[in-house]
């Protein structure tokens, strides 16, 4: 088991997800995922509230498998969100940066519009 | 180059409007914005409606048209309804997504009290040929779908507060991928779909709710393929 495995992770606010079928569509502006149904019950489980470690023990309790092969499945699904920024531990939140004008309001903007 | 380049705030949202039309600028003006802390280099939508006439009988004339970008929004020589386009476009930005329905880009051809919604190409036709086949183009560059109603919603123009949305049911709508597969999971198909919802919507808006209401629309009414669209 890594440190991560003491981590919570959980997916980012601004993530959209939903299940379609039994595989999970992931989208954070830019970039839209498709998780198989093997991961999609993982990301369902990463709710920030519990580390990896108790996760991949409810995992391993479920499906009946031992813990460290569930670790070791796990853990390069996770490396990969934590790498693209769908998920970050949830110890280390940060409200989303927004653009702020004059007088302090916030504005917001289109996505770019497409230049073909 | 544009007589009018208007930086406009609906509500929290600024968009840059170029127009060559000066009623289309007066309607515009109680949106108009100055904050230097807005980029304004990039233009969202533009509307010539007064293209310059050629020199000769023989060069083609322009036709008015709204773009989003390099996207034909609308085109059609009847300038009134070019602004009601550019007009409903605005109000579709910042038009409610209730809980449970979901943003979708597309031209709305209403055609016997329904809306078949095809994919943004179609307004590059223009509305002659679209009225030609028998559809009625309500230019809205997107709508509200209701995936458990299959209801469209598409919003009044912009600053006629005594118009109401045209609710109309959702007779079928034309995906927009020219190589979709029939084998191809939903999730894919609804991941390829995605851009669809988050065009022409401001930035960080997307949630999963509207996701769930994308792939709960996909499952009670797949898209048809891009290749059948009118």
């Amino acid at each position: 088991m890594t440190d991560l495995s003491l981590a919570a992770v959980v997916g980012r606010a601004d993530v959209a997800w939903a299940l379609a079928g039994d595989q999970l569509v992931v989208h954070l502006a830019g970039a839209t995922h498709v998780l198989d149904p093997t991961a999609a019950v993982l990301w369902q489980c990463m709710d920030g509230a519990g580390s990896l470690h108790e996760v991949f023990t409810d995992i391993a309790d479920a499906f009946a498998i031992p813990l460290d092969q569930v670790a070791a499945d796990c853990m390069p699904a996770i490396g990969s969100w934590l790498a693209t920024g769908i998920v970050v531990d949830a110890s280390q939140l940060n409200p989303h940066p927004d653009d702020v004008g004059e007088h302090g309001r916030t504005w917001r903007r289109l996505v770019d519009p497409p230049n073909t | 180059m544009w007589p009018h380049l208007m930086t406009l705030a609906l509500g929290d949202l600024v968009v840059v409007v170029a127009t060559d039309d000066d009623q289309l600028a007066n309607t515009l003006a109680p949106w108009f914005t100055s904050d230097p802390a807005i980029d304004v280099s990039v233009v969202d939508f533009s509307a010539q409606l007064h293209p310059p006439s050629p020199g000769h009988r023989s060069v083609p004339r322009s036709i008015p048209v709204v773009h989003h970008g390099t996207v034909v929004l609308a085109r059609s020589t009847d300038i009134d309804e070019l602004r009601s386009a550019l007009l409903r476009v605005l109000a579709a930005l910042i038009a409610d997504v209730p809980e449970g329905c979901v943003r979708l880009t597309g031209v709305p051809l209403l055609r016997g009290g329904a809306v078949e919604l095809a994919s943004l190409q179609a307004a590059a036709e223009g509305s002659r040929a679209l009225r030609r086949r028998g559809y009625e183009p309500m230019y809205a560059g997107s709508v509200v779908v209701d995936p458990r109603a299959l209801t469209v919603t598409i919003p009044a123009p912009l600053g006629t507060s005594r118009s109401l949305p045209t609710v109309a049911p959702l007779r079928v709508w034309w995906s927009d991928l020219p190589n979709a597969q029939p084998q191809w999971p939903l999730a894919q198909v609804v991941a390829m779909t995605v851009q669809r919802s988050i065009a022409m919507a401001p930035d960080h808006t997307f949630t999963s709710s509207q996701l769930a209401a994308l792939v709960a629309l996909m499952e009670h009414l797949p898209p048809r393929p891009a290749a059948e669209q009118i």
